[in-house]
């Protein structure tokens, strides 16, 4: 390495470190909390005192799912400069998990208010106009087959879950792909890794997932891929715990990776 | 068995007069008025002429009305008259004398009502084969002579399903449940009973539910897609026949694939054949399901409902002329199109219809714009929406033309699961103990109380205790009760219900629009 790719290397080094730096994690348990408006609810959590806006009620095909009344939220997000929306103070992006049991103490709805609007537009005419139910969180291309005519290469699929949950929510599409780019390149396998993953804290110890998460996911993909008319026998499953939780963008140690190398392609016949 | 087959005859005449009436759509109102007036019973109540034998032999018009007790239900065979002399449908192919017919009667909408079957019974002495013990009594141990027997089915219009315990996968795998299922309470001794029971040697639950229409089927058919989108991750089963993803959408709990599959196993079990019907007979059956719709045509204080320039969405017409397959919770094609002409007055119409049709048409606008919290649902609050979730009826019944849920539809409303369901002490009660390493449902928690466990039963799953496959909203006034198990006696209790289930606080008036809303469908 010549001086000047060193120090190209060091200024990206320092920029994302700095990107890092002025970004602010919270990782958190706790209520949500439901405030009406005049279109459609929102959705807070409080955190140390603190009011923290996690997104608006949409439908099956958003992005953000909001949470449920009745059970304490798991939100993973980054404190965003954005103006405060409801009351809280932006997390952007966020992800959250609802806790699988039930806790009656989180039942707090709070009334509308005229000086609290959320950024909706109510569904004009015509259809959705998000693609469908499914979409990829953040806009995230897909894991795009290989071009028509050219041999297809082994191609990566990634879903994520929720916190302590084995189906793949919202990821169906992607699941879909991989089982369609499976079938078009006569997969020789379908590998699965599946990971159990733990969240660190913004004020405590790492929150983990149940210890068989990796397990059950491995095996609800295996089951899901059969399902999809892949033949069982090139499915191959695996799970492993995630790497260490840092706290910056844990959701993403949640997720199951799936390889599929495609097989032996047939002859194509010359044209004349 | 007596059957009184003069008046079979006479019935047959007055149903082949109705559908020809039915062809002058102009006069519609009033011959209906005339004619099924003279042919009904005092009070609106149904002449035992209107019931349907199985192997009667008449033809079934391309068009035909019978009288309700709100008015007239429409029935229209899309591929023309059809002759039910030996045909499937309408013929026993089992051992105890039913037929498809038998539990789905033309004159109910191609369901089946508890007045009828109360009918049924006095002028059978509780002989019909709609009474067989298998599922027409509240258990084949009781003695089938007596009328409390079969209380259920007189009182709530609900037949027995004994579901197979533990239950199948697609591949006739047995299924580890979830969790664990405890009888607390059995009044009809079937749950409980050493040959029907959790316990015998074929441990079986036994549940207690309406018929669906065999009606309007391409909707309710209809199917989405390779993964079901309320449950995101999760497959769709494909039809064994076409390879295709089936849409789970025309049984209280989903256990049937198709159309061919129910058949087989309504004829082997409802009508206790000892041989599946065979390809010609099944074809018959689908066919004839598939092209067969209805809905409301008539109602005593709206006059005719189905005319040129009236709601575009009433009448069996509409149904057959209709789109399956349209998500209809979009303001520019609602759900049910649109009533507007019906907010105004319109020439010739009576008072009375002038009232009644503006009920209607804000019954309608209650339906499908007005919000309320719709909460602690699984299968709703769950798929995106958030608990609670401000939305509207429509937000759930959003399928065009039917009010289903364009997905597949299985949802705990909370018709089964206490403590909406409330206690109906002739219902039996199970507890559900949810293992410890799995998803509990999300609103109920680990132990639930529920009177069925609805999909549960062919899941094995605890998020789906008691949730149940929605049904279709059309010819409601031909085919009362309403629920899957008959709980809600008329249009208002059901009203009732969603009021008190979602705390909606509906008034006075929007209670009776959406009543009238609902009865013209």
């Amino acid at each position: 390495m010549n001086r000047k790719m060193a120090a190209v290397s060091l200024l990206a080094l320092f920029s994302a470190g700095a990107a890092q730096a002025a970004e602010q994690h919270l990782n958190f348990v706790s209520c949500p909390i439901l405030r009406d408006t005049a279109t459609v609810p929102c959705w807070l959590s409080e955190y140390k005192g603190e009011l923290y806006y996690l997104g608006i009620q949409q439908d099956a095909s958003a992005e953000f799912y909001p949470p449920f009344l009745g059970h304490k939220v798991l939100a993973e997000g980054v404190v965003s400069s954005e103006p405060r929306i409801c009351g809280g103070i932006v997390l952007k992006p966020v992800k959250i998990s609802n806790l699988p049991d039930l806790d009656p103490s989180c039942n707090t709805m709070l009334p509308a208010e005229d000086r609290y609007t959320v950024p909706f537009a109510p569904r004009g005419p015509g259809p959705n106009p998000r693609p469908s139910l499914n979409r990829r969180p953040g806009g995230a291309p897909a894991a795009a087959p290989a071009a028509a005519k050219a041999p297809p290469t082994k191609t990566v699929f990634t879903v994520y879950y929720d916190f302590d949950t084995d189906w793949a929510n919202r990821w169906a599409r992607v699941l879909g792909e991989a089982a369609t780019f499976a079938k078009t390149s006569n997969a020789a396998e379908v590998q699965v890794v599946a990971y159990r993953a733990s969240v660190k804290m913004s004020d405590g110890p790492d929150f983990v997932e149940r210890k068989e998460m990796g397990e059950r996911r491995a095996k609800r993909l295996e089951q899901t891929f059969a399902e999809l008319g892949l033949p069982r026998d090139t499915i191959k499953v695996v799970w492993k715990d995630a790497k260490k939780a840092d706290g910056l963008e844990d959701y993403k140690l949640r997720r199951a990776e799936i390889t599929v190398v495609p097989g032996a392609q047939p002859a194509t016949t010359a044209s004349r | 068995m007596t059957i009184d087959r003069a008046s079979n005859s006479n019935a047959s005449r007055r149903r082949r007069t109705a559908a020809r009436a039915g062809v002058g759509l102009a006069c519609l109102s009033g011959v209906l008025a005339l004619g099924l007036a003279a042919a009904a019973p005092a009070q609106g109540t149904y002449g035992k002429s209107l019931w349907w034998e199985a192997g009667q032999g008449d033809v079934l018009p391309a068009a035909v009305d019978f009288d309700t007790p709100e008015g007239a239900v429409g029935i229209i065979n899309a591929s023309g008259p059809i002759e039910t002399k030996d045909h499937p449908f309408f013929t026993a192919l089992g051992t105890n004398g039913r037929a498809c017919v038998t539990c789905h009667q033309p004159a109910n909408g191609m369901s089946l009502s508890a007045q009828t079957v109360q009918r049924r019974w006095e002028e059978t002495n509780g002989r019909d084969p709609l009474f067989a013990a298998i599922d027409g009594s509240n258990c084949p141990s009781l003695p089938q002579e007596l009328k409390s027997s079969h209380s259920l089915l007189l009182e709530r219009g609900a037949f027995r399903v004994a579901a197979q315990w533990p239950p199948r996968d697609r591949n006739g795998q047995a299924i580890k449940p979830e969790f664990k299922i405890e009888v607390v309470r059995d009044p009809t001794g079937c749950n409980t009973s050493p040959v029907y029971g959790l316990g015998s040697p074929t441990p079986m639950v036994s549940v207690y539910r309406r018929p669906r229409m065999a009606a309007n089927l391409k909707y309710v058919t209809n199917s989405g897609g390779a993964f079901n989108a309320k449950n995101l991750a999760m497959t769709m089963p494909l039809d064994p026949d076409t390879g295709r993803p089936v849409g789970l959408n025309f049984m209280a709990d989903a256990r049937e694939l198709t159309l061919k599959t129910q058949a087989v196993n309504a004829v082997l079990g409802h009508e206790e054949g000892k041989a599946a019907p065979n390809p010609e007979q099944l074809k018959k059956i689908v066919d004839f399901e598939m092209q067969v719709y209805a809905a409301q045509k008539m109602t005593s204080a709206g006059g005719a409902l189905q005319y040129n320039g009236g709601p575009p969405a009433l009448g069996p017409a509409a149904m057959r002329d209709g789109q399956q397959g349209v998500l209809a919770d979009y303001l520019d094609n609602p759900v049910f199109k649109s009533f507007e002409v019906w907010k105004t007055a319109a020439p010739g119409e009576t008072a009375q219809q002038r009232v009644f049709r503006a009920s209607v048409a804000r019954g309608f606008d209650v339906f499908f714009v007005r919000p309320f919290w719709i909460r602690d649902t699984q299968h709703i609050n769950t798929v995106g929406l958030g608990n609670p979730a401000k939305r509207t009826c429509a937000t759930c019944h959003n399928a065009s033309l039917t009010g289903q849920d364009l997905s597949a539809g299985w949802v705990d409303l909370g018709t089964a699961n206490t403590p909406w369901a409330g206690d109906q002490p002739d219902l039996p009660m199970f507890k559900i103990t949810c293992d410890a390493d799995v998803a509990p449902h999300t609103f109920l928690g680990r132990v639930i109380y529920t009177h069925d466990p609805g999909r549960a039963l062919v899941s094995g799953r605890c998020i789906d205790v008691g949730s149940i496959v929605m049904a279709q909203f059309r010819a409601l006034s031909a085919r009362a009760p309403y629920f899957s198990n008959g709980s809600a006696k008329t249009l208002r209790e059901l009203v009732d219900f969603y009021d008190r289930r979602f705390n909606v606080g509906y008034s006075e008036q929007e209670r009776q629009d959406l009543v009238n809303f609902l009865s013209v469908l």
